[in-house]
């Protein structure tokens, strides 16, 4: 559901990002309360929840012993064969909770693109099935979405696995006027000129960039976004393998 | 049969007349005017309603009061079995959908809702069997968070027949094994829908009514408590403040 805002309330949100205050009283570079559960599906082999604000995201993690029969199951439904050729770890996201129109099929499908992108990288003995649900919907979806999928990963994936391959993050940084803020909600986001989302590995190192939005970048300032954008993944980063470890 | 009833219990250790455990939460999601989230044994369900709100008018037609729009959606991560790959838009979720919907046509008091839509959204996030019976127990508590005039508490459940005895809630097993099945949903004394799976004698329905009768005021007054202590708390949260 897209939200109408006015001119006179665009201008509102901007001039305030200008003076560093935004509309729920954040500072620009902090991120709302996030909450974050693990185990809640009994027949996943992991799987979180994460509220960010009034995003909520639910990722469930199956791991398939027998892949022979996904193949032949593919196979017969007719469906493409992409998931198994383009890496063991294939993402599906359904928004169909907010509504069935084809806004939410578009932010369905650019979301399922995006981490998909995220995931390539990553190797598994045998595939394994990432799904993601969105049940409320409150902006900074990526990052939240990347969140509940790297803690699940964490529980699912051997530890062996997870020592020599790093678990990617999101982090998408707006540029409003001169201001930089992260973790934008719907009304932010529709105020935005320009977004860079980076997707950052556990060791810190870049695996995905990408720009979005209508309005362009100056060069200087989008380096300096990307360097916004790793230093708060580092920070998703210790803050979620904390929480994790705390339950393992 | 043996393996659906020995000695007297079922697969999950339970005797022929009990139910599985169950739990509501109201009002979970914040952006929707009334949203419930149901656990039944293993399965979970989420329902949420929007509305009643202006309803499009290519939607209404002249004879109608308000139209109730139900979407019924489970991911293919759902069920127990391996998880299945399928195109958005499955024809059993539809026919489901359609069938929530008529037993809410009759429970609904849509004379006080004239020319508006009451959006309602059915995610399965988990399902262990009695799907049907589920959502409609979801989606009552559901209309009852958003404030939604009813005629009274719906509510469900899936009974078999196995061994000359019914089975209460059918867990996705049971259903599986193709037990004779009959899904209800009453208010009080007065039945909204029933529908059955697979064949049935027709000496065996009076019994399997009358237990699915009983089973649903039992469903109707256990979801009833969860309700009460929701309000409650509400209520405290209020004087407190």
């Amino acid at each position: 559901t897209r939200q109408l805002l006015s001119e006179p309330e665009r201008q509102y949100i901007f001039d305030s990002v200008q003076d560093a205050v935004r509309i729920d009283g954040r500072q620009c570079l902090a991120y709302r309360q996030a909450a974050l559960r693990l185990d809640l599906l009994c027949y996943a082999t992991a799987s979180a929840q994460v509220s960010l604000g009034e995003t909520d995201v639910l990722v469930s993690v199956r791991e398939e012993d027998n892949p022979g029969a996904t193949a032949q199951q593919q196979g017969s439904t007719g469906s493409s064969a992409s998931s198994s050729s383009s890496g063991p770890v294939s993402v599906w996201v359904d928004c169909s909770c907010l509504g069935s129109g084809p806004e939410q099929q578009q932010l369905a499908d650019e979301a399922q693109a995006h981490l998909s992108s995220l995931y390539r990288c990553l190797r598994t003995p045998t595939p394994v099935f990432v799904d993601i649900l969105l049940l409320g919907y409150d902006g900074d979806l990526l990052d939240a979405a990347s969140i509940a999928a790297s803690a699940a990963l964490m529980r699912a994936l051997p530890a062996s696995l997870l020592s020599a391959q790093a678990l990617p993050l999101f982090a998408t940084v707006h540029r409003i006027g001169s201001q930089q803020i992260v973790d934008a909600n719907q009304l932010e986001e529709s105020c935005s000129m320009a977004r860079v989302t980076v997707g950052v590995d556990s060791n810190g190192r870049l695996v995905a960039c990408q720009t979005c939005g209508e309005g362009s970048l100056q060069f200087e300032s989008m380096t300096e976004m990307i360097e916004t954008g790793v230093r708060k993944a580092m920070m998703l980063h210790d803050s979620v393998a904390k929480l994790v470890a705390r339950v393992l | 049969m043996t393996d659906i009833l020995l000695n007297g219990r079922r697969v999950d250790g339970r005797r022929p007349n009990e139910h599985r455990l169950l739990r509501a939460q109201l009002g979970t999601q914040p952006q929707a005017d009334g949203s419930a989230l149901l656990e039944h044994g293993n399965s979970r369900l989420l329902a949420t309603v929007h509305g009643p709100a202006q309803a499009r008018a290519a939607d209404l037609s002249p004879e109608e009061d308000c139209v109730l729009r139900v979407l019924y959606n489970k991911p293919p991560f759902a069920s127990m079995t391996e998880r299945r790959r399928r195109g958005r838009g499955d024809r059993k979720q539809d026919e489901t959908a359609l069938l929530i919907e008529e037993a809410l046509g009759g429970v609904v008091l849509k004379q006080l809702y004239r020319r508006s839509q009451i959006e309602i959204r059915v995610q399965v996030l988990q399902s262990d069997g009695s799907e049907l019976s589920a959502a409609i127990n979801a989606v009552s508590l559901a209309l009852m968070d958003a404030g939604v005039a009813m005629r009274g508490h719906l509510a469900a459940v899936t009974v078999g027949y196995c061994d000359q005895a019914p089975l209460v809630d059918l867990n996705s097993y049971e259903q599986s094994a193709g037990l004779p099945s009959l899904t209800v949903a009453c208010v009080g004394q007065r039945v909204l829908h029933a529908s059955v799976g697979a064949r049935l004698h027709s000496q065996q329905l009076d019994p399997l009514l009358a237990c699915a009768s009983r089973a649903c005021a039992c469903v109707a007054n256990q979801l009833g408590q969860d309700v009460k202590a929701h309000l409650l708390a509400a209520c405290c949260f209020q004087s407190a403040a």
